[in-house]
């Protein structure tokens, strides 16, 4: 392989390091964003309350229920961004070749895209955090779509390479 | 480049070109003190600190990394450690800001060296000392700048030292690890370099030490990945380019003694070294920490006198008791390295570039 592929390949493998370890950050970005909406912005747990039509008393247990459901969203969500960010990792360092991250990559660009109109409602938020939470947003489906091309790139050259 | 080869090897390289027992000493001496000419030695013998040719690693956790300190290391380090090999290099679509830093890449035979060389010229055996020391270092630390720089000076994991087998050559992965207390394991490929620091001006990315101690063994052939060189690898051939170094030094000083009228650039002496090719070889390639031992044996064996230890004190009495300085051996020294520095860094500033800030 000549030196100017291998320096493509680095290149390439480098991206797709750089974004997984990215996409790791925005998961826990993630967590942490829902967890100050609920805990800062009194509106959002007013409205809650109000939809839950909950009595005086049972508002504890609301609270633990709610608790753990979202605890059960983020372990999901963490979970999901941590397979894929160290998966795109391994397979940077060429320590796998399983591509199933990026069908996941791709996925995850398809929802956040569909879900960003419903982002842009300020009813519970100014305009200033819509604006931080879109830029983001689409942050994370500029890398991820990176991630995925530098991919197919690697995988074209080592494909020619070997040719 | 270390004492071996500043020193010993100098001195060698000196008696090779012609100079006798005490000038080869001399300049030797010289050579080897430029890595060892801190402010804090100049201050201890009330000597003009704008003398310094180095700086202790205490100075420079001291050391500031605004626009003015970072001019000061890099007057210090770009002029007497990593010559600039292209000061006038082009880089396409990168800003001025990465040009600077990026036309401070040492290397050999560039424009500089022959100024060094030429610099050095009718004046005393200091100079050609000091012109020694920086011609050595262009082949020693190349591919790296004399200025703090990550974009530049950074490197990844991806260190392989190429071994020689008895079927021809392979290459064995490197290890880094942050102690510098602890020795260098040469035969498992192990070594110090400084830590990883996200900084672009940080001193843990002034010149090589990303690489450790590496550039400065003289049996090491390794491929590693520049910062600057686009995801591209390099090869470092320090027997090659050590054996370069001393051919070309012997070239200098027979200039500089007046055996030949001019001294041009990729021009080596390798019909003087003929005769004791396989002994300096096998020096260079002997895998050691240092070689002083063999260097200091072979300039014993080429003079057929003592070659002295260095000792940094030498002069220093010399110099702190005489009327006239500028005519003891470390005021000779500090006038020959405030010339040169202040050649390089003009030269620096001349082409645009105020890494080593404004020069009148």
């Amino acid at each position: 392989m000549d030196r100017d592929n291998s320096a493509l390949i680095r290149r390439y493998n480098s991206n797709i390091r750089l974004s997984g370890r990215f996409f790791i950050f925005f998961g826990l970005w993630s967590v942490i964003r829902t967890i100050i909406m609920f805990t800062m912005n009194s509106n959002i747990k007013s409205a809650a309350f109000a939809d839950a039509e909950i009595d005086e008393g049972d508002e504890l247990l609301f609270s633990v229920i709610l608790i753990i459901v979202f605890a059960v969203i983020f372990m999901f969500i963490m979970g999901f961004h941590l397979f894929v960010g160290i998966c795109a990792i391994r397979y940077s360092r060429g320590k796998s070749k399983n591509p199933v991250f990026l069908i996941l990559a791709a996925i995850n660009i398809v929802i956040v895209l569909i879900c960003l109109p419903l982002n842009l409602d300020t009813t519970y938020y100014g305009i200033a955090s819509v604006v931080a939470s879109t830029v983001v947003d689409l942050t994370m489906v500029f890398l991820l779509f990176d991630m995925i091309w530098s991919a197919i790139k690697v995988r074209r050259l080592n494909r020619a390479a070997k040719e | 480049m270390q004492e071996d080869f500043h020193y010993y090897a100098t001195y060698a390289a000196a008696i090779l070109a012609g100079y006798t027992h005490k000038e080869s000493l001399d300049i030797a001496y010289s050579a080897q003190f430029v890595d060892l000419c801190s402010r804090t030695l100049l201050s201890k013998i009330k000597a003009p600190l704008k003398a310094a040719t180095t700086q202790l690693q205490l100075e420079m956790m001291d050391a500031r990394t605004d626009i003015a300190g970072l001019q000061d290391i890099t007057r210090i380090w770009a002029s007497f450690h990593f010559l600039p090999l292209d000061l006038y290099a082009v880089k396409e679509k990168r800003p001025k800001r990465y040009m600077n830093k990026y036309r401070l890449i040492c290397g050999p035979n560039g424009e500089l060296v022959k100024k060094t060389v030429d610099l050095a010229k009718d004046k005393p055996l200091p100079s050609t000392g000091i012109a020694m020391h920086v011609l050595a270092d262009t082949w020693a630390h190349s591919y790296f700048a004399g200025t703090p720089s990550l974009v530049i000076n950074n490197t990844t994991d991806e260190f392989y030292e190429i071994i020689t087998t008895e079927t021809g050559s392979a290459e064995r992965k490197m290890q880094f690890r942050h102690n510098p207390g602890a020795d260098d394991i040469l035969d498992e490929s192990i070594y110090t370099n400084s830590i990883y620091q996200g900084s672009e001006n940080s001193i843990m990315n002034l010149g090589h030490a990303r690489a450790g101690h590496l550039p400065d063994y003289s049996f090491a052939r390794y491929r590693y990945l520049p910062a600057w060189n686009d995801y591209k690898d390099v090869i470092k051939d320090n027997p090659s380019d050590y054996l370069n170094a001393f051919c070309q030094m012997i070239r200098a000083m027979r200039f500089l003694r007046s055996d030949l009228p001019v001294f041009e650039t990729h021009e080596y002496d390798y019909d003087i070294i003929k005769p004791y090719e396989d002994r300096i070889r096998t020096i260079l390639t002997k895998r050691q920490p240092i070689a002083s031992g063999d260097w200091k044996a072979f300039g014993q064996e080429l003079s057929s006198e003592s070659i002295d230890d260095f000792d940094i004190n030498r002069y220093q009495d010399e110099y702190l008791s005489a009327v006239d300085k500028n005519s003891t051996f470390l005021g000779q020294f500090i006038n020959g390295s405030i010339a040169h520095k202040g050649m390089v860094c003009r030269q620096i500033f001349e082409s645009g570039n105020m890494l080593a800030g404004f020069v009148g």
